[in-house]
């Protein structure tokens, strides 16, 4: 109780101006745009932080304005961020073991990078498929594709459990 | 003020199964969460005595040799269960929700928590998730894979793993919904005068506590959904069959059970707190200290889970890291230890037996904390891995942690929760039977551990030093038998206190916060009239209890 | 119960154990946002599986990312933004005791949130009919004879299932919620002093429109 009232004293809650709501959701819209328009640039290895930069701008507008984080208490701003830092240490650790796994001793549980058993025979009917009708279009061989892939459905998904044990 | 003299209190102001089933008064909910909680105990202790029994001698006793066709039970499975039951249905939610519930709002003078229905539905999604896990036990296969479900075996063992981690999975939204109610019920309840560091320690323990339940048993949850899409699609996440990384698995899974640990231990931190600075009658000394070193405790406790996947074949420079922050933890740890015992210094000790059973957590406490800056250590962790050395290490910190001091916080309330006097003398005596069986039954298995004995065997013959295995297993089952007997003891005094005990007055042990202020049993809403805070509640040297 | 402290605020929306409004409204919004936390970090196992692969096998990422169509993708987006400048709106209304408005903002809300789960169901289909299926069902021939270069195609199908449909989960409990908002505002029971649940709903529903603004380029524009 002691800690709520010393943004505003009143009983009357925040209410935004109009102009603000539609603001944002000009901006967003906006963004949307420039999203889309920043992933047709290849950017290399700045791809994902840009993407993830224009996102999060939308996302602060979202949780500052409509969420009324501006508003409000500066605490629920904390508990926010509070729960990204822990996230961040989730994923950040999780990263620096998987890629930093087989450094020292190469021979021991090396991240995953062989393919999945089970593809081998998907791989087969792929190219198979590949030879057989290489002169038609891609849309006008979809549909034998489904129909031959539904036949071979139960196969690969049987292989896996053999060599497993 | 004394409390008013009422025969009318929260058990029996209104009557009938209903009126317990649909309560939303937290001291009703704590109560029924008593009854499943402690009978989840009692099913994990089935299994623990199963066990031990099992292993008194070399060869195979009472399971089946090898897991033939049809044996409903196996090894695995009984120390499976008891891992699960015990660390799941019984130690997270035992302090907070029992304890917990029906002392954190009264203690902070308000008259239910924030969000009583909520409250109310956190009990049935328990036992939801409870029924589940039943189900799965009884009517489906049963679990082998031990209490953490490791891919890929888990992926792949015939046992109902689904069944359980959906089971597990349900019960993780109760314990969310627990903690999301203790900390608005903390920020937003509190008495007109009480500020922050006006509230009882055990509030701040609990508090640290369901900020962990918060952040931690999301990830729990989506972990045990993952693996649930795995063994059903195989999503190619946690199993190597389908391109996915096993160890991740054990990322995912200790990034929440290894803060899931300190759900554990800082309630009982929590309860110490409060037992120590009653029953010496004297302020509790750095009581900031030991509010904030909660608090980094449940900070810290994020940052250490590695340190359970040394040998898993993660990047050393990694471990590396999670053995630092390991040792770190010990410091708020150390800090509490420290500061209870110079609130002893010159106290007035009552020997009470909650005193006996604090006492009691100093000692076993810090033998398992201080093994567990052993298994911390790089180097060491390599031998004593996956030994009895690390089973011994965290019975000391779970039971003799946690459990030790939710029977001492038992104890202290127990007046309080029902209005009945226990009897000291055979408090005594089940303290002593609980205090030698525990240490008779966990201290060999250091011994065994570091002789090298591996965990999750139940069968021991043919190794080399298997006629010393034998003399240690045989000690820590008659151990474990004189624990299980100290248990019995305990229910019974327990029980005969509700029918014939004396009349417990408002305050037994002269404590100065608040719950000691109201009558015993409280009235249905806690207070006659609105609380005020008026003393901090260790303030021995300014007010005299009779004066609450 | 019968305190005399409550009677100057005396609501009958106020419930027995609070003081009075603000300290009930505080509590609810206190409480909604340590679940929209709980959400953060639900979700979160499922970002740190996204990027686990996408450092780990970027090529997998830019492959089958072409699989998904960033038009319906956009789209999405766009009916969401708009869903959460609606349901902003509804409680700006209430606030002002303006319950028809705040009524059709609701409606709009939820007429937003099935047009989403609409085009959802043309993407789903798409891929369901295709083979492009998460985990052991995925056998999109075509996919493997174009793109032999990818290895393990059906985890990033698995990812974009797992998230897209834990996500889709969530915007079927806001239309319920959201639905149950609109029938309490059209019997009279909110006004401006008792809106906490409508704020509630909003505050989900905003964090529902941040993890899809975060899916969007994640999955659909690499």
């Amino acid at each position: 109780m002691s800690s709520s009232n010393s943004t505003h004293d009143s009983h009357q809650p925040h209410i935004t101006p109009m102009w603000v709501y539609f603001g944002v959701l000009g901006a967003l819209l906006i963004l949307t745009v420039v999203t889309v328009a920043v992933a047709q640039v290849d950017l290399g290895p700045l791809n994902l932080p840009v993407a993830m930069a224009v996102a999060t701008v939308k996302a602060g507008l979202v949780a500052l304005i409509f969420m009324h984080l501006v508003f409000d208490h500066k605490f629920y701003i904390y508990l926010l961020l509070a729960s990204l830092v822990f996230l961040a240490v989730f994923v950040i650790f999780c990263l620096f073991d998987l890629t930093r796994r087989h450094e020292i001793r190469h021979e021991v549980a090396a991240p995953i990078h062989a393919e999945a058993e089970w593809y081998k025979e998907l791989r087969i009917q792929a190219a198979g498929l590949d030879h057989g009708e290489d002169h038609g279009d891609s849309h006008g061989d979809l549909h034998g594709a489904k129909t031959n892939a539904h036949s071979e459905k139960h196969a690969p998904v049987q292989t896996p459990a053999a060599p497993q044990h | 003020m004394s409390a008013a003299d009422s025969n009318t209190n929260y058990i029996n102001h209104t009557k009938g199964i209903m009126s317990w089933l649909l309560t939303v008064d937290h001291k009703r909910i704590g109560l029924m969460y008593m009854i499943v909680v402690l009978s989840a105990f009692a099913a994990g202790g089935f299994f623990a005595v199963a066990i031990r029994l099992e292993l008194f001698a070399p060869e195979m006793q009472i399971f089946p040799a090898a897991p033939t066709e049809g044996a409903s039970w196996t090894y695995n499975k009984a120390f499976t269960l008891h891992g699960a039951i015990m660390v799941f249905l019984f130690i997270i939610p035992s302090i907070p929700a029992i304890l917990g519930n029906f002392c954190l709002p009264i203690m902070l003078g308000t008259k239910d928590v924030a969000f009583p229905r909520l409250n109310l539905a956190s009990w049935y999604i328990y036992m939801i998730g409870a029924a589940i896990c039943l189900y799965a036990i009884f009517f489906g296969n049963s679990v082998d894979t031990g209490w953490t479900f490791y891919t890929p075996y888990s992926t792949s063992s015939s046992s109902s793993v689904t069944m359980m981690t959906f089971g597990v999975f349900v019960l993780g939204f109760s314990s969310i919904l627990t903690g999301m109610n203790f900390v608005v019920t903390v920020h937003k309840m509190r008495a007109p005068g009480m500020g922050w560091f006006e509230m009882p320690l055990f509030v701040w323990g609990i508090y640290a506590t369901a900020l962990i339940q918060i952040l931690a048993t999301p990830v729990l949850a989506i972990t045990l959904l993952l693996l649930i899409m795995e063994t059903t699609f195989g999503i190619g996440i946690f199993d190597p069959a389908n391109g996915g990384d096993p160890v991740l698995f054990q990322h995912f899974f200790w990034f929440y059970s290894h803060p899931a640990v300190y759900i554990m231990i800082l309630p009982g931190m929590a309860v110490m707190s409060e037992l120590i600075a009653v029953h010496s009658h004297r302020t509790i000394f750095g009581y900031k200290l030991i509010a904030y070193s909660s608090v980094a405790i449940a900070f810290l406790g994020f940052l250490v889970w590695g340190h359970h996947m040394f040998v898993s074949g993660q990047s050393e420079f990694i471990s590396l890291l999670f053995s630092f922050i390991t040792f770190l933890i010990g410091v708020p740890t150390a800090i509490k230890l420290f500061n209870w015992m110079t609130t002893m210094y010159l106290g007035q000790i009552s020997w009470n037996t909650p005193m006996l059973y604090a006492l009691c957590f100093m000692v076993t406490f810090t033998i398992g904390g201080l093994t567990g800056v052993f298994l911390g250590a790089l180097g060491m962790d390599i031998p004593l891995h996956d030994t009895y050395f690390v089973v011994a290490h965290f019975h000391y910190v779970m039971m003799g942690g946690t459990v030790i001091a939710f029977l001492g916080g038992l104890h202290h309330w127990w007046p309080k929760i029902f209005g009945k006097m226990y009897s000291e003398f055979w408090g005594k005596i089940g303290f002593v039977f609980i205090f030698l069986g525990f240490n008779m039954t966990f201290f060999s298995q250091f011994i065994l551990g570091q002789q090298g004995m591996p965990r999750r065997y139940a069968d021991y013959a043919g190794f080399e030093k298997t006629q010393l295995f034998e003399t240690y297993h045989q000690f820590s089952t008659v151990g474990s038998l004189i624990l299980a007997v100290g248990f019995i003891i305990i229910l019974i005094y327990l029980v005969h206190s509700l029918i014939a005990g004396k009349k417990a007055p408002a305050n037994p042990w002269g404590g100065l916060s608040m719950e000691w202020a109201t009558s015993s049993p409280p009235p249905a809403h806690n207070f006659l009239e609105d609380p005020v805070c008026k003393h901090g509640p260790y303030d021995y040297d300014k007010v005299r209890p009779e004066d609450i | 119960m019968s305190a005399t402290t409550h009677d100057s605020h005396g609501h009958p929306r106020l419930a027995h154990h609070f003081f009075e409004m603000e300290q009930q409204h505080e509590c609810a919004k206190l409480g909604m946002w340590l679940f929209l936390l709980t959400e953060i970090l639900f979700f979160g196992g499922l970002f740190c599986f996204y990027f686990i692969w996408r450092i780990m096998d970027p090529e997998l990422f830019v492959g089958a990312s072409e699989m998904l169509n960033w038009k319906l993708g956009g789209l999405n987006t766009i009916v969401l933004i708009f869903s959460s400048f609606t349901v902003a709106m509804a409680i700006r209304s209430i606030q002002q005791n303006k319950r028809n408005a705040c009524a059709i903002y609701l409606a709009i809300t939820i007429a937003c949130a099935f047009v989403f789960l609409v085009v959802k169901y043309f993407e789903y289909s798409a891929k369901i009919g295709h083979g492009t299926l998460p985990g052991t069902s995925f056998h999109d021939l075509h996919f493997l004879a174009e793109h032999p270069e990818v290895k393990n195609p059906h985890i990033f199908f698995s990812i974009y299932f797992c998230m897209t449909g834990l996500h889709g989960f969530h915007v079927i409990c806001g239309i319920v919620y959201i639905a149950w908002l609109l029938y309490l505002t059209l019997k009279n029971r909110f006004d401006s002093e008792y809106y906490a649940p409508i704020e509630m709903g909003g505050l989900y529903w905003h964090l529902v429109d941040l993890i899809w603004i975060y899916l969007f380029p994640l999955l659909y524009l690499i």
